[in-house]
């Protein structure tokens, strides 16, 4: 751009600019930090901080920033070029097995859980999955946009496949997954989830588990498939690193696993499509869905209620981040209720739910400033709202597709589809019980397993 | 039965490597190991805002051309070329540009020749050369194209007359395209 | 097995020795030197990181008398106490640069091009600020 400039970030975040304005090109960017946090602190605090000191530097903040914009730059500053980088190795060096695992763990390749090592032998046995070549692309993952993409090939994801455990015949869904170049651990201080339900003939094909326990750890497909893209994400995405390109304050449980689960496709009500066709996909073909969110309910609670009323009532109030959309995944037995009641398909019971929802009024009012005012200036419909108490439920629905920045909403619709809600319904499990769950998720794309074959 | 079979397949594997294409490297390029004349280099770039999608692309300098056999074919397209600062010549490169995407929702085109950084020239010692204001030969590389789409067409730069590698760099975060993708490097001497 | 067990009985294990005499299953004999484990090679699990293009740093003026600094806010929530105590302590210790606040448009992720060439034209320099 050419234009002097210096960035102001809070000293917690030390790690992660300095490492992000390197790989950006930018060796000795002039940062100047502030105390932690600044959001939500009162003005006189806000006036000692700037009267204060750079907590990293013990520089005084102004004089720091001024010196930022006027300083002379040193000769490497000012030059073009490359930033040099170790290049990467297709082997590791030799080491004992017990050696081998702990730096495995020490360098964050791993989740934490016990690991197999990736030997040739084992690599070459996974790449037998596909028929896919070992140096071909498969993706680029970055852990969020400001960060670099790192980039990988059929092999290096045999590798990390190797290394959860899964078996050659679950590669094709595993680099399915690898292809879309999402990371399971995208970096933020809101410590993000994710999702991957796994639709078409590999899920039989494979053995996964579509009944009893579908969401738990109880098979070694959905358990291995949802693990390696973590191991993807940390090792193949750059994603992962505390403090650098991980900054989830409280970090998620979720991140283990992904909620990795094949959707019950006999289980399905008549009319309901599964999920991938509800995409664009034909019913024969295998296909990964991802999905990303936050947090995930697990409801299991009896109600005089019909089902698609508690599930209704669940929503209205559901909150996490923002919580503009939703993912629901029903029980077959749920799924046959709420279709006996009159949704003759995913869609029809999607509208209903997203028509029928309000918000509940502390945070309708908290997050629309304008519209209180305007409430409180006697504007209706917004004053007949507050006047049902601060606490009433405004008839505004969260889950409808609005226009927006974006051109839809919180995320416009990614099939090119006419699809009015930012609500996705996906049924698995056993039937043991009328329970189900749901989270907001929004739905992230969809790729086929055919193609890695 | 062994024995006879193992020099029919040995010619059968050297027939299939004289007639397959240039050699395709998928990782190896970098500052450090630019491409040469005619090797098809393959990578991605993601498209698409909020989730984007990866697309497949392959890039392959087909020709290079410098000095007054460049000024020649510049001259003759734009007879009102400019010559080259005081020290410099003109490099032109000749590129066949690929793009595919994976899925048929992969439906976004990509931008060629839309922004002055997508193809920049480096010299020997990887120090970016001052673009120049300077038309390519026709056809020049530059249009929008779909998936399953190629083009080829002319880059045009000056370089150091005194430059016996310069490098051409491709960067991926323009176009249409989002985010850093990797940048690749190609020679531009044979 | 059978070796084992008189390993157990013969140095004196007692604890062990006894355990096998209780009638438990005898436990293996363990080697008098550490395990010795042989080395072997694995394969690297990351990805390849991409070469870094440098940018070069704008070059500074040596003072920012007579010039105007913009302060480009990402509107991080609730940090506009900040920006504000921040514009008035740059005016009352530089009062002779001109110092604007000006909020990006958009989200923090989104680019504000108008915004950068404004600031370019006017020969500007900038502080981005800030979160969280």
């Amino acid at each position: 751009m050419g234009v002097p400039t210096v960035p102001l970030i809070t000293a917690r975040f030390k790690e992660l600019v300095t490492t992000i304005s390197y790989k950006k090109g930018i060796p000795n960017m002039r940062i100047t930090y502030t105390p932690h946090p600044i959001t939500d602190r009162p003005r006189d605090l806000c006036d000692k901080y700037v009267q204060g000191a750079d907590p990293n530097t013990g520089q005084p903040l102004l004089e720091e920033i001024y010196g930022g914009l006027t300083r002379p730059l040193s000769t490497e500053d000012a030059a073009p070029g490359f930033l040099k980088r170790d290049p990467r190795t297709r082997l590791l060096p030799s080491d004992t097995p017990e050696n081998l695992l702990a730096y495995f763990h020490q360098q964050g390749f791993t989740d934490g859980n016990a690991i197999i090592l990736p030997t040739e032998r084992k690599v070459e046995e996974m790449l037998k999955g596909t028929s896919r070549q070992p140096d071909e692309w498969v993706g680029q993952m970055r852990p969020s946009p400001p960060h670099e993409a790192w980039y990988y090939t059929v092999e290096m994801v045999a590798v990390n496949a190797v290394m959860v455990g899964a078996k050659p015949e679950y590669f094709p869904v595993i680099l399915a997954i690898a292809s879309k170049g999402l990371t399971s651990m995208f970096s933020s201080t809101s410590s993000f989830a994710r999702m991957v339900v796994v639709n078409g003939p590999v899920v039989k094909e494979i053995g996964m588990n579509t009944s009893i326990g579908a969401l738990g750890p109880n098979n070694q497909a959905n358990s291995c498939i949802g693990r390696c893209w973590t191991l993807i994400s940390k090792n193949l995405g750059g994603s992962g690193k505390p403090g650098e390109t991980y900054l989830g304050s409280q970090g998620n449980q979720l991140n283990y696993n992904n909620l990795c689960c094949p959707e019950t496709e006999d289980g399905l009500p008549a009319g309901w499509e599964p999920l991938h066709v509800q995409k664009g996909f034909k019913k024969t073909e295998s296909v990964v869905s991802l999905f990303s969110g936050w947090s995930f309910n697990d409801i299991a609670w009896y109600s005089p209620l019909p089902q698609h009323e508690v599930i209704r009532g669940w929503l209205e109030h559901f909150f996490s981040f923002g919580t503009t959309q939703a993912t629901l995944v029903l029980d077959p037995l749920v799924a046959a209720d709420v279709a006996a009641k009159g949704y003759p398909t995913k869609e029809a019971f999607a509208k209903y739910l997203a028509e029928n929802t309000g918000t509940p009024g502390w945070l309708y009012w908290s997050q629309n400033t304008e519209a209180l005012k305007q409430a409180q200036a006697g504007v209706e419909p917004y004053a007949g709202w507050l006047k049902q108490g601060p606490g009433a439920v405004v008839p505004v629905s969260r889950y409808l597709r609005r226009a927006g920045p974006r051109g839809g909403g919180f995320i416009a619709s990614l099939t090119g589809k006419d699809d009015p809600t930012t609500i996705e319904v996906v049924v698995t499990g056993g039937g043991t019980n009328t329970f189900w769950s749901g989270g907001d998720f929004g739905y992230a794309g969809s790729a086929s397993v055919d193609q890695w074959r | 039965m062994k024995n006879r079979m193992v020099l029919p397949m040995l010619g059968l594997l050297l027939l299939l490597a004289a007639l397959s294409p240039s050699p395709v490297i998928a990782q190896e390029n970098s500052s450090a190991h630019p491409a040469a004349l005619n090797t098809r280099v393959r990578s991605m770039i993601e498209l698409g805002s909020v989730y984007t999608n990866i697309y497949d692309i392959a890039i392959t300098v087909v020709e290079t051309v410098r000095g007054p056999a460049a000024m020649d074919r510049l001259k003759a397209a734009y007879p009102d070329t400019k010559t080259p600062p005081p020290g410099f010549e003109y490099a032109l490169a000749r590129v066949k540009f690929e793009f595919k995407g994976r899925y048929v929702s992969d439906t976004i085109p990509f931008d060629l020749g839309s922004d002055p950084l997508q193809w920049v020239a480096l010299s020997s010692e990887l120090t970016e050369y001052p673009r120049v204001s300077v038309q390519a030969p026709k056809p020049a590389l530059a249009g929008r194209i779909k998936p399953g789409d190629s083009l080829e067409g002319w880059v045009a730069f000056a370089v150091s007359a005194k430059d016996s590698k310069p490098v051409m760099v491709f960067d991926p975060d323009t176009g249409g395209a989002t985010g850093r993708g990797r940048t690749l490097f190609f020679k531009l001497y044979q | 097995m059978k070796g084992s067990r008189r390993f157990f009985l013969k140095s004196g294990a007692t604890g062990m020795g006894a355990a096998a005499l209780a009638g438990l299953p005898a436990l293996p004999a363990f080697a008098a030197a550490p395990e010795k484990q042989e080395k072997i090679v694995v394969m690297n699990p990351r990805g390849i990181q991409p070469d870094i293009r440098k940018i070069p740093m704008a070059a500074r003026p040596a003072t920012l008398d007579g010039k105007t600094v913009y302060i480009v806010d990402v509107k991080y929530p609730n940090t506009k106490p900040f920006a504000d105590a921040l514009l008035a302590g740059l005016q009352a210790k530089y009062p002779k640069t001109t110092w604007i606040w000006r909020p990006k448009a958009a989200g923090y992720m989104d680019d504000d091009a108008a915004l950068w060439k404004e600031i370019k034209e006017k020969n500007a320099a900038a502080i981005v600020m800030l979160g969280h």
